[in-house]
């Protein structure tokens, strides 16, 4: 797909859709049979007591069958079950880039770090910026991402993607950015009174601009 | 006793049913404070760029907000109601141990007030988030005092929770009159038994990452500050508390809707077995789950796969609650009175709360889902909606049974109404906002987030003054509502057998419903102790309150709490020696599966429990960090064996020369009872001696607390265990004294054994202690 974010941000898209189609089917169910019941047997005027009304003091009757029970735990397992496996597969996905080791040359390794209040990052080649990062596209982008001082959450909103940032930790995530462009980063974790600015701004270029900015920024030393 | 508005009779009530106003006037005190809070916050958040509070007023108060609202005001709220119809629902004149029911709220009262007063310190109020993450949470970042103040303030609560627990897992268990059985008990005490039985074990591990936090603040520890413990050693015990607290929150308000569902559709409640099935397996599962809060953390991914899967089958039970519920109208007449309304909106949050948890329980969307408004939106449905809701629904259905008078219909279908709106005005656009950060004091205008919060913050007004119809309503009802019979929804419990409002003594004759109907039959209610009225509750929780104010602002204060607690405590084992708060426990009905085990033995062991909580938790930090740590000298380099030795010799004589005074007792030797016991006091004595010898030997050697890891631990179990070494001494002496008044017998001494299963417990922990310590 020529217009698609990044192959993650497609498999969490198609992932919340399942998961709505099916909060809609079911809440479609269950709020349809709870309406039916309120408006079927609410009480009129002339409609009698059940025979097994509550009395005063006196124990309800048990009753309720096995076989709602049983049709129930199975549609539900049923739906548990698709959840469980369409969220593995991306859960999958995500654990297993599509590269052969860190060094593969068509990965990118940077090195997050978040502080009070802004993300630092760090390239291989030792060239550092603070509050902006510069990506190539198409490229997988490895993630290295940890604190300084308090625990943040880099989150990159836009393509449904985000980890902790904790204090001596490195809690690895990767990215495919396949679309160009400039993209916000925050911070998703209580941080302190920064906590609401803690925002960069991440840059999706081209293979040869970012190698050109990457050329300047270490050249300028 | 005492009658109508006396401000001493309030101060000294020990009665369920006073107790139980006690807490519901308190609940709505706090649930007004965090609602102006809230208020406050959506008011910055309506626009961009907003300058109504500065970031560290905002932080501070969705902090408190939070705090405020998930422990004093929604589970308070609920055992108000347990409080005063737990005991009337069983058949019974009170709780197990009302004046330890009259310290569990004069504790959560002033805790509330202790973590209120913090907004006042230099500093502010505690500032992190409802979370309290660390290293976050440490001196370094959150130096005000107030941070500390809310700890032991939560501490405070803590205590009141879990004498609550003790109290209502005995009452329950044992004082239910004939007929009650568990087949029999009504949906409310059950929901309150599995509450209490979650509170038993979730609160423990709380208190441990508070001590842990506290011995970081105070004695500059590193629990929090090092990568070993940490974030991630925090995030364990919080969470481990953390889910099943929302559960215990859940709980009572699902209980609610057992009642009033069937009462008002008229026909009862469907699948009632299955339903208690489905929520004992969610209280076992609540403690299975807990890191679907980290999912975003370095937690293995395998773990994090199991926490899913679990996670997401968790909706299992609530789904079969929620239709279980709706089932039990079919067939029905239902009527919508204002009780009815709350219970089917709550029903309704709950099942949209219950989705998007689904949501958050994908551990593949956790990542662009976790710290976001959208999962502010699902716990908001869940907690504020299906909870408070249901609150709401029985404060409508209760009132008037507690009060003899009916408040305005009309008014309450309007609260309802109102609400409703306002509540998913307020927070259904937080979906939207599933890029927005939770937490922030601003945004920017360039995101397309302000006409959501726009409407949020307009639903927040709804709904936040809709509560004032309420109000109205219940206060105009209180003066001048309409006298109402006992029974005016015809529901089936006991407690619409007797007037409204009930007398102080609920029943006139012991209640039997063993033929599945009520009848007396002319058995005499158990007699209840000689007093109801005591001071003592409130000025311990009063003392421990200026303790722990003292503690943070200024030591002599601490020291006048200190002597305002000890008084009290003094007095009351005055009290006790003479026994005037003494009620024998009187034939009942089943006891199952605790008949031989008296109701002190059983409150002993349901506080051992907790103690086995607090230890394991303390023990397990003490392992996590351990085993984290890339260096650790082992034990014998660090510590003294032979004193080690000396000390376990001790303490294991110790528990022997308890068992004799037990078994002197039980021959009916006063005197012997008297020299064991004293024998038990000065090894205990001892123990804490050589303790106190090693610890000031290791200090002057440079191994203080915050010296390292291995030190903090070694400082805050033993001292944790000593601590309990020495409240055990008190209990001790405690018996000498009482031995001396002549208060034991052969066939009454439930406090020599009680203490005893006490004593010896504090010696099994050492004994788990000794090895860590001394020998690895
Ligand atoms: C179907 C049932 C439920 C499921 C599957 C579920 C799942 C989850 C998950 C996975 C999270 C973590 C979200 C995150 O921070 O990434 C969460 C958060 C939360 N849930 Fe639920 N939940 C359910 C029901 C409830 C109920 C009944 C309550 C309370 C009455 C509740 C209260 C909360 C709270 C308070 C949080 C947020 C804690 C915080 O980070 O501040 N949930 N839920
Ligand atoms: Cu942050
Ligand atoms: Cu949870």
């Amino acid at each position: 797909m020529a217009s698609e974010l990044s192959p993650w941000t497609t498999q969490w898209m198609s992932l919340f859709n399942l998961f709505t189609t099916i909060a809609f089917i079911v809440g479609a169910v269950v709020f349809g049979f709870m309406i039916f019941t309120i408006l079927r047997y609410r009480y009129k005027e002339g409609r009698s007591e059940p025979s097994d009304a509550p009395q005063p003091g006196t124990v309800p009757k048990d009753r309720g069958k096995p076989l709602l029970l049983f049709a129930l735990s199975m549609t539900t397992l049923t739906i548990i079950s698709t959840l469980v496996i369409g969220t593995f597969g991306a859960f999958d996905f995500l654990l297993n880039p599509p590269i052969k080791a860190p060094e593969d040359e068509n990965a990118l390794v940077i090195e997050v770090i978040g502080f009070q209040w802004n993300w630092r990052f760090k390239y291989p080649n030792g060239v550092e910026t603070v509050g902006e990062l510069v990506v190539p596209a198409n490229k997988v982008i490895i993630f290295k991402v940890t604190s300084i001082d308090v625990k943040h959450k880099l989150g990159i909103p836009d393509f449904k993607i985000g980890v902790d940032a904790i204090p001596g930790y490195d809690n690895e995530i990767w990215l495919q950015p396949m679309k160009e462009g400039e993209y916000w980063i925050r911070c998703y974790e209580l941080c302190g009174v920064g906590h609401a600015l803690m925002a960069a701004k991440m840059k999706v270029v081209s293979e040869s601009e970012f190698e050109s900015w990457l050329e300047s920024m270490s050249g300028g030393g | 006793m005492e009658e109508g508005f006396s401000l001493k009779r309030w101060l000294t009530t020990t009665n369920h049913k006073d107790i139980g106003i006690l807490y519901l006037i308190t609940s709505i005190y706090f649930l007004i404070a965090g609602g102006i809070l809230a208020l406050l916050f959506r008011v910055q958040l309506t626009a961009p760029g907003m300058d109504f509070l500065e970031p560290s007023k905002f932080n501070q108060a969705i902090t408190m907000h939070g705090l405020i609202m998930v422990l004093w005001v929604v589970s308070p709220m609920a055992f108000a109601f347990a409080n005063y119809f737990v005991p009337i629902q069983i058949g019974a004149r009170d709780l197990a141990f009302p004046r330890l029911n009259a310290l569990s709220y004069w504790l959560y009262l002033f805790s509330g007030l202790l973590a209120v007063s913090s907004f006042f310190l230099p500093g502010g109020a505690p500032d992190v988030g409802w979370t309290v993450y660390a290293p976050l949470n440490t001196a370094k970042y959150t130096p005000q005092p107030g941070m500390t103040l809310g700890g032991l303030a939560l501490l405070m609560l803590i205590a009141s929770i879990t004498i609550g627990t003790i109290n209502f897992i005995v009452t329950i268990v044992r004082m239910r009159a004939p007929g009650i059985t568990w087949r029999n008990l009504p949906m409310f005490t059950w929901s309150i038994l599995l509450t209490v039985i979650m509170m038993l074990f979730a609160f423990p591990p709380l208190a441990v990452g508070i001590i842990l936090l506290g011995a970081d603040r105070i004695l500059g520890t590193m629990f929090y500050t090092s990568v070993e413990g940490g974030d991630l050693l925090w995030e364990h015990l919080f969470w481990f508390f953390g889910h099943p607290e929302v559960y215990i929150v859940l709980t009572p308000a699902l209980g609610i809707l057992f009642e009033i569902v069937p009462t008002f559709s008229r026909r009862p409640l469907y699948g009632r077995k299955f339903i208690l099935g489905a929520l004992s397996a969610a209280t076992l599962i609540s403690f299975l789950v807990w890191v679907h809060h980290m999912f975003n953390t370095t937690v293995n991914p395998i773990i994090k796969k199991i926490f899913s899967a679990s996670t997401i089958a968790i909706s299992l039970p609530f789904e079969i609650v929620a239709v279980y519920l709706i089932a039990t109208m079919v067939g029905g007449a239902i009527r919508f009175r204002t009780p009815m309304l709350f219970a089917l909106g709550s029903i309704t949050l709950f099942i949209i709360g219950g989705f998007s948890g689904v949501y958050n329980a994908s551990i593949a969307l956790n990542y662009a889902l976790r710290g976001t408004y959208w999962v502010v939106a699902h716990f908001h449905y869940v907690m504020a909606g299906t909870v408070l809701f249901a609150l709401f629904a029985g404060l409508y259905y209760w009132f008037p049974k507690m009060t003899g008078r009916m408040y305005s219909e009309k008014l309450g279908k309007l609260h309802f109404i109102i609400s409703f709106i306002g509540f998913n005005l307020l927070y259904f656009p937080m979906h939207f906002l599933v890029d927005m950060p939770r937490r922030v004091y601003t945004y920017p205008a360039d995101t397309g987030w302000t006409i959501f919060n726009q409407i949020a913050t307009v639903g927040s007004f709804i709904f936040g003054l809709s509560t004032l119809l309420l109000f109205i309503n219940l206060g105009r009802g209180l003066v001048s509502g309409p006298v109402v019979g006992a029974n005016p929804w015809k529901g089936w419990t006991l407690e619409w057998t007797i007037p409204s409002p009930p007398p102080a003594h609920n029943f006139d004759a012991l209640p039997d419903m063993s033929k599945g109907v009520l009848m007396f039959n002319g058995a005499p209610m158990p007699p209840g102790p000689k007093e109801h009225h005591t001071i003592l509750p409130m000025t311990l929780s009063l003392g421990a309150a200026i303790l722990f104010l003292g503690l943070v602002v200024a030591l002599p204060l601490a020291l006048l709490g200190a002597v305002i607690l000890a008084v009290s405590l003094a007095k009351w084992f005055k009290d006790d020696i003479l026994d005037r708060f003494a009620a024998p426990e009187g034939e009942r009905g089943e006891r199952w599966p605790f008949e031989g085990v008296g109701k002190e033995k059983l409150g002993t062991w349901v506080f051992l429990t907790s103690e086995i909580m607090l230890f394991g938790s303390l023990i397990s930090a003490y392992v996590y960090v351990r085993t984290r740590s890339a260096f650790w000298p082992p034990s014998p380099q660090l510590h003294d064996l032979g004193i080690g030795l000396l000390n376990t010799l001790i303490l294991l004589t110790s528990s022997l020369t308890m068992a004799l005074a037990l078994e002197a007792i039980r021959n009916g030797s006063l005197k012997d009872l008297k020299m064991w016991l004293t024998a038990t006091l000065i090894l205990g004595l001892g123990f804490l001696g050589i303790k106190a010898f090693e610890w000031s030997k290791l200090a002057a050697e440079g191994f203080i607390p915050s010296a390292n890891l291995p030190a903090a631990t070694y400082y805050v179990l033993t001292g944790a265990h000593g601590v309990h070494v020495a409240a055990g001494l008190v209990a001790i002496l405690y018996l000498i004294l009482k031995a001396r008044a002549g208060g034991f017998s052969r066939e009454d001494h439930s406090a020599v054994e009680n203490t005893g299963l006490y004593w010896h417990l504090v010696d099994i922990v050492w004994v788990f202690l000794f090895p860590l310590f001394y020998l690895i």
